[in-house]
């Protein structure tokens, strides 16, 4: 045993003298360098990885939301860009609006109110409140006729092109919507009402893209303030 | 910590180590730094790969399993291409014996479990407890390999016919 440990120990002996040139070691040691700097330059990579990733996810984001509050981006556009004929808002908010007070007239399952009446020199503003048993993305007026106190006909819209009016409609919920008109006039509207008749005869309900036709008969009575 | 700096540390502390146990299971020089470079180039993936060692020990014995490994994985392409017995150069070349050869042929016969244990305590004098971390096993699994080591190598020296037995 004592033998065999010996030639044991030779063999460990010789083979431990026999020892890397130093020119290898240099030669390692460069190729080692080298490897050090491709992996950080893959980490640096990957640093710039990250961020794509990111980008990517967050453009994800942007795209899902935008199809689910896509209304509300809608709104959101539209108030930052607003075109000529659907100024209604800005209008709204810095004229000085007639507050009506009224209850909702209620047909077919479909309430309607107005809550603002702006009358001007060449332009009539009405924003109408809808209330509906069902929900709803918009809603128009296809056919209504405003009246003044001698039953003049202001306007049908029926006759009217749409250059002439804009419609404006601001979701409260599914069930509820602003629905707000601004129309153009070619006489002196202010002068010719003190008292507005409004008939609404025909309304168009949109959900999820689908129309749904409703003829009926909505009157509202408003007393304006010139 | 400079590149350069951390890759001349690494030489210095481990190239000779890991060079004498590669020689020691490929019996080939040009072989056994290529092997060298390898492992290296294992560590530094590793490294990169945000895994740190706790402390000297942990690098040292994680150094040596791989080294291990990366030799077991050569000698099994030795065996496929019929490589392994031509590699006797460079015991001749630093003047082994032919006893010693038959010895090294003897030890690269046995089961790669067993050697390993069998390399690492009489060609590399690490102890029980060392091995036992090294090779992640327990301390009595390590000895229990090291006598069935011996074992076996008696009689493939016996079977070889070798006057090496007797002396066994």
């Amino acid at each position: 045993m004592k033998d065999f440990e010996k030639e044991i120990d030779n063999i460990k002996n010789k083979i431990n003298k026999i020892d890397l040139d130093e020119n290898f070691k240099e030669e390692l040691s460069n190729k080692l360098t080298s490897e050090y700097e491709k992996e950080d330059k893959k980490d640096k990579k990957k640093i710039f990885y990250f961020p794509k990733q990111a980008v990517a996810a967050i453009f994800c984001i942007v795209i899902l939301s935008s199809c689910v509050f896509a209304d509300e981006i809608e709104h959101f556009v539209l108030s930052l860009f607003p075109s000529k004929d659907i100024n209604i808002e800005e209008i709204l908010e810095n004229k000085n609006l007639q507050k009506i007070d009224m209850e909702y007239v209620e047909k077919d399952g479909i309430k309607i109110k107005m809550d603002y009446v702006l009358v001007e020199k060449d332009s009539i503003y009405l924003a109408f409140n809808v209330l509906s048993e069902e929900s709803m993305d918009k809603i128009y007026f296809d056919k209504f006729v405003l009246t003044n106190e001698k039953d003049d006909i202001i306007l049908n819209n029926s006759f009217l092109t749409k250059e002439k009016y804009a419609c404006y409609n601001t979701r409260l919920d599914e069930k509820n919507l602003i629905c707000i008109y601004k129309i153009s006039t070619n006489q002196n509207t202010n002068q010719l009402i003190n008292k507005l008749k409004i008939a609404i005869q025909k309304i168009t309900l949109v959900k999820n893209n689908e129309e749904k036709i409703i003829n009926n008969n909505w009157i509202f009575y408003v007393d304006i303030n010139n | 910590m400079d590149i350069e700096f951390s890759t001349k540390k690494l030489i210095d502390n481990y190239s000779s180590m890991i060079f004498h146990i590669a020689l020691g299971y490929l019996r080939n020089k040009e072989d056994a730094e290529d092997l060298v470079q390898e492992v290296f180039i294992n560590y530094i993936k590793h490294i990169k790969m945000n895994n740190k060692f706790t402390d000297e020990n942990h690098e040292k014995y994680w150094i040596i399993r791989v080294t291990i490994n990366l030799c077991n994985n050569q000698l099994k392409t030795y065996k496929k291409k019929d490589k392994f017995y031509s590699n006797d150069e460079t015991l001749q070349e630093f003047n082994f014996n032919e006893d010693e050869i038959c010895l090294l042929d003897c030890i690269s016969k046995l089961k790669s479990k067993y050697r390993d244990v069998f390399e690492l305590f009489y060609i590399k004098e690490f102890k029980i407890s060392e091995i036992s971390s090294i090779l992640n096993i327990s301390e009595s699994n390590v000895k229990t390999r090291l006598k069935r080591a011996r074992e076996n190598l008696k009689k493939l020296l016996q079977s070889g016919g070798d006057n090496l037995s007797e002396r066994f």
